[in-house]
Order: C-alpha cells, then sequence, then structure tokens
C-alpha cells in the first residue's frame, strides 16, 4: 500500500485486508457511519458493492476491515463522520490504515462547519 | 416529487453559490504560512465532495452553519437562593456527571447571611466510572446506566450562621438541606441519536457514487484542477484578511462553476436529480444532527428538596422560639428548563413549598411559591481556563404566611421588655447580577453574585447583597481511557 496522493494509494493483492482504525484525542469518538465501498474490477470493470461498520472498540477506537476481493480491484469510499458540538475544532478524527504486510499511512479528518465531514479515499490497484 | 424538488433546488442554487458551510475549511487555506500547507488545505476543502454537492443543491446552508455554531454546553454548581450562603437567584439544571462541591458565602434572599457547602453527587456517575475506570461513562448517553444517570443527590451545609446577630442561629455546624435531582430530557436523546445514525447509514451509498463521480467525470477532473489554481492564486498574497476575502471569492467561483456545469455539461445533467436526493438526505442529517445537540443542550429538570430551618442558640429572646426548638421542616417542588442559544442560555424555575408540619396558628402547610429567569451570557473563552459567564436574573414570588410558620414577634424601641408581631407573609422581588470566573478549564469556578431584594425572609426591608462561591467539578478529575 503505497500513497499517491491525497487519500489516495496505490494497493497489491497482498495488502488485504486492510484495517482502519479511528481514534480522537477530543473527550469521545465521533460518530462514524457504516461505510459503502465501490470496488471496481480492473480487468472487467465489473463493479461490486460492499457496505461495512467501523467496530467500537473498548479502548475508544473503531476498527473498520477491508477484507480482500476476488479479483484485483480499484476501490473507492467516503468516510462519514459526525463531530459532536463538543468536539474542539483542532481535535481531527484520526484514521490509520495498516495493511496485511504492515504497510501504514496516517490520515486526519478535520472538524467543519457542518456537523457531518465526509472524507474520500481512492484505492488504485497495481 | 423528487424531481420537481431538484429543479427547485438546482434553481434556487443557481442564483448564488453559499459557501458559509465552508468558512472553516477557507479560512484553513487563507491561513496557512507555506504552500505545503497551503496545498494541503486546498486539498481538504476540494475533498469534501459530497459538501460541494451539498452546497451547490440546498441554499438553506447557512441558516444551519449558524444554529451549529451556536451550540455550546453549560453547567452549574452551588446551592438555591434559599440557603445561608448562594451566588444563585436561578439554577440551572446540570449537575456534575460524577461529583461537584461548591462553598458559598453570602445570602441572595436570606435576612442571615452564612456559608454555605453544597455537595452533589450522580450515584450512576460515580458507579459507571469506577466499574469501568472510565469517567467518560458517566456522561449521558455513554451506555452504562443511561437511566440512573439522570437522577443525582445534592445535600448542602450551613456553616457558620451563628456569626449573625440573629435570633435564629444554629446550635452547630448543620446540615440543612438535601436535594433530588432528575433529568427529564434524556430519554430523547437517545431517539434522536439513533435517527441520525440511520440516515446517516441510509445516505452512505449515494456518498459514495459521488466520490466514484469526482474519480471519473471529466469535466468535474477538470473543475477540481481549475478550483485548485484560483484558490492557490487567490491564497499566495496579500494580507491575512485580503487572503481570505479572494479566496472566498474564489471559491465562491468555482462553486458557482460547479453548479453551472451540472446545468450545461450533458454527463452531469442526467444525475443532477440524484445529486439533489443526496443534497436532500444531507441536509435532513445534518438538521437531525443539529436535533440532536439541541437535545442535548435544552434541558428540563425536576427537583424535590427537603429543608431543615436554622434551630434557636438561645431561648426566646423576643418570642419566636424557645432554645433548641426548630421551625417546622419545609419540602419544596421545582421545576427547572434551561434553552440554549448560545452564547445566550436562558434559564427559567418555578418552585413551590410546603410545610412539613403545621402548628397553632398558621394557615395551612402551604408556604410560598417563586418564579425566577435568568438570561446568562457566554463571554469569550480565557485559553486553558474556559468561558467566563454573565448572568442577569429576576424573581417574583409570595410567602403565604409567616416564613419560619412561627408568628414573628421583634422587640418595641420604646420598650424593649414588650414585642410586637410582624407580618412576614407578601410578595418578594429580587434582581441578580452573577459573573462566574473559569479555571481549569471550568472544573473550578468562581462565581461572584450582587442581589438586590425588596426584601429578604425576615425582614420587610429592600436590602443588596453579595456573595462569593468556590465550586469544584470533579467530573475531569477522574481516570478516563484514553
Amino acid at each position: 500500500m503505497i500513497n499517491r496522493g491525497f487519500r489516495t494509494y496505490d494497493i497489491e493483492e497482498d495488502d488485504f485486508p486492510i484495517t482502519i482504525t479511528a481514534s480522537s484525542d477530543a473527550e469521545e469518538l465521533p460518530d462514524l457511519a457504516p461505510v459503502s465501498f465501490v470496488f471496481q474490477d480492473v480487468n472487467t470493470g465489473d463493479v461490486t458493492r460492499r457496505k461495512i461498520s467501523f467496530k467500537e472498540n473498548d479502548n475508544e477506537t473503531a476498527t473498520l476491515t477491508i477484507k480482500p476481493p476476488d479479483t484485483p480491484c480499484n476501490i473507492v469510499f467516503a468516510i462519514q463522520v459526525r463531530f459532536p458540538a463538543t468536539n474542539p475544532i483542532d481535535q481531527p478524527l484520526k484514521l490509520l490504515f495498516v495493511s496485511n504486510d504492515n504497510q501504514r499511512a496516517k490520515d486526519e479528518i478535520l472538524p467543519e462547519d457542518m456537523p457531518i465531514v465526509f472524507a474520500n479515499y481512492v484505492m488504485h490497484s497495481r | 416529487m423528487k424531481s420537481i424538488l431538484s429543479i427547485l433546488l438546482l434553481s434556487s442554487g443557481a442564483l448564488a453559490a453559499d459557501i458559509s458551510s465552508f468558512d472553516t475549511a477557507v479560512t484553513r487555506i487563507a491561513r496557512a504560512a507555506t504552500p505545503e500547507a497551503r496545498n494541503q488545505a486546498i486539498d481538504v476543502l476540494l475533498n469534501q465532495r459530497q459538501a460541494v454537492v451539498s452546497a451547490a443543491l440546498s441554499p438553506s446552508l447557512a441558516r444551519l452553519v449558524t444554529e451549529y455554531r451556536k451550540l455550546r454546553n453549560d453547567s452549574q454548581t452551588g446551592s438555591p437562593n434559599g440557603s445561608s450562603g448562594s451566588t444563585s437567584l436561578v439554577l440551572n439544571p446540570y449537575l456534575a456527571d460524577i461529583f461537584g462541591v461548591s462553598f458559598e458565602s453570602g445570602s441572595i434572599l436570606k435576612t442571615v447571611s452564612g456559608n454555605t457547602i453544597n455537595l452533589q453527587i450522580k450515584p450512576a456517575g460515580i458507579f459507571c466510572t469506577v466499574r469501568d475506570e472510565d469517567s467518560a461513562r458517566a456522561a449521558p448517553g455513554a451506555g452504562c446506566l443511561d437511566f440512573w444517570k439522570r437522577v443525582g443527590i445534592t445535600a448542602a451545609f450551613d456553616k457558620s450562621r451563628s456569626n449573625a446577630p440573629s435570633q435564629l442561629v444554629a446550635l452547630e455546624d448543620d446540615f440543612s438541606q438535601v436535594r433530588v435531582h432528575i433529568d427529564v430530557v434524556q430519554p430523547g436523546v437517545k431517539r434522536a441519536r439513533e435517527q441520525v445514525s440511520r440516515l446517516m447509514s441510509d445516505q452512505s451509498e449515494a456518498a459514495t457514487d459521488i466520490a466514484v463521480l469526482f474519480e471519473t467525470n471529466n469535466a468535474l477532473k477538470v473543475w477540481s484542477v481549475e478550483a485548485r489554481g484560483m484558490l492557490m492564486q487567490a491564497a499566495s498574497a496579500g494580507s491575512d484578511s485580503a487572503r481570505k476575502k479572494a479566496v472566498e471569492d474564489a471559491w465562491r467561483a468555482a462553486l458557482d462553476r460547479f453548479v453551472a456545469l451540472l446545468q450545461t455539461e450533458s454527463s452531469l445533467r442526467s444525475i443532477s436529480p440524484s445529486l439533489a436526493t443526496f443534497a436532500n438526505m444531507n441536509l435532513e442529517a445534518n438538521l437531525r444532527a443539529i436535533a440532536l445537540e439541541h437535545l442535548q443542550r435544552n434541558s428540563v429538570a425536576l427537583e424535590f428538596s427537603w429543608d431543615r430551618p436554622d434551630v434557636a442558640k438561645a431561648d426566646i429572646a423576643n418570642g419566636i422560639v424557645r432554645k433548641g426548638e426548630r421551625p417546622p421542616n419545609v419540602a419544596t417542588a421545582r421545576v427547572i428548563y434551561a434553552k440554549n442559544y448560545e452564547p445566550l442560555i436562558l434559564t427559567a424555575n418555578a418552585e413551590a413549598s410546603w410545610f412539613h408540619e403545621t402548628f397553632p396558628g398558621m394557615k395551612g402547610n402551604f408556604r410560598n411559591w417563586q418564579i425566577s429567569g435568568a438570561a446568562t451570557f457566554v463571554l469569550k473563552e480565557i485559553p486553558n481556563f474556559g468561558k467566563a459567564t454573565l448572568s442577569f436574573g429576576g424573581l417574583m414570588g409570595d410567602l403565604h404566611q409567616q416564613p419560619l410558620g412561627f408568628d414573628y414577634v421583634v422587640p418595641l424601641v420604646s420598650d424593649p421588655t414588650r414585642t410586637e408581631k410582624i407580618d412576614l407573609a407578601g410578595p418578594i422581588r429580587a434582581f441578580n447580577t452573577r459573573l462566574e470566573l473559569p479555571t481549569a478549564n471550568k472544573s473550578i469556578t468562581i462565581p461572584i453574585s450582587f442581589t438586590y431584594a425588596n426584601r429578604t425572609d425576615l425582614q420587610k426591608e429592600s436590602d443588596v447583597k453579595g456573595s462569593i462561591g468556590f465550586t469544584l467539578r470533579f467530573d475531569s478529575f477522574f481516570p478516563a481511557k484514553q
């Protein structure tokens, strides 16, 4: 899993499963909606969808795991976060992407002017 | 119906692009100190594709943003206005989630001032904190005994009442009041949270479709590149304020261009109705999220208190009570309501009191009623201290009979060996100003209060009183899981 730009990654077969861990330094972990993934088969162009929810852990984190698709795919998804009003404006939702071969990438979703904030990600199959 | 809505939204969106929901992101770009930071801030803005669609197709976002910014938190620790020491004419409905203590000196409506220590606990909050070793579990809606966390208990102890020259003085440092406090708005919060979660889940597929659209549609790829160029140019020169204005203009122009594309570009025109549907869903989800915040900050609480009055230290000097005799206990029922329009918070209290027992000459059990209201202004935040608040409150009420239940008699000026009966029943009016200074992110506050009253409980003469307090909320002192 190689970072190729802002929220853009190159991925390979042996990167899966990819785990996304969400955490925050704020008092409360923001609400995370189930994430709808679009998988596009790089050979046929066929599109499949998968909806995966974050699972809350005991340590005020939440984890989502992307299991390997049947064929090499490009993946597009949007993470949807609801920041409560008590969330300080300078406390983002922190995301850690970890591939199966332990490659890591970090990202942050910042609170904006609306309670619900989206962050869009693209993973290109190599 | 959906297509009519889409046309309406498209039409109104075409009038002018509303950029108010991007203010934080735009400010971030304008304030970026280096080209790298600027580029990153622009990345964040341009990545908000669903917000771009919503802003382009939903004309009422500005209202949502304005409401959302006004939402803040508020709570108060301290004794009611009938205590010997109090700084609060009007009570706020929030108790500390776990444990709080206040020390207050100087009365509000009592003739004899003193010092009062007020302790407050939420038993379920303590239980959840200790069981899970996490103070966050004490918060409302945290998934631990949420029903029971609505119940709080306070106990007040009047200290050093006997310093005042009064025939009604405590024999010893004395327990004076217990209150049971019940938050009655909490049940709605859970339902509202579930609704928000469901709406967010419902729009997740459409949100990813928008992400795909921006990745695949050539017209939108070009739009992104153009918008980036405009933003970079706008953010590269001038003073902070000039840059902010230039970035706002550039982003407004970019959004206008986006709206135009939706109407003119054939590859986008066909999917505009589905984008408008998403914009509508997102608007609804954000409205629900704001309603959830309002529910968490609109408060109604009920309180029931039991007051034990002072006891006479000496035998009757003027005929009130004998040494050691205590006037009848008083029960009070109180409703507290608060609405948060932060930076303005409106609070209202209504209460009525009854004597536990009647003595000869008393006109039944009913003692008095009171209604009061306060406007609290949340002042500017002091970093690491918190936000100070300034309140203006008023109270009106009526004493149905003698405040202690007994007839009240005083020595005659002309002949101190003789006494005359004073009728203390009647109306009471008061006005109060209260400044609460925060420290330690509001874990510790210092309230200062000045009150004008047309009378006090045992004196039918107007009075101006000052009082000061020291409150501690221990919620943040308990361990929290990181």
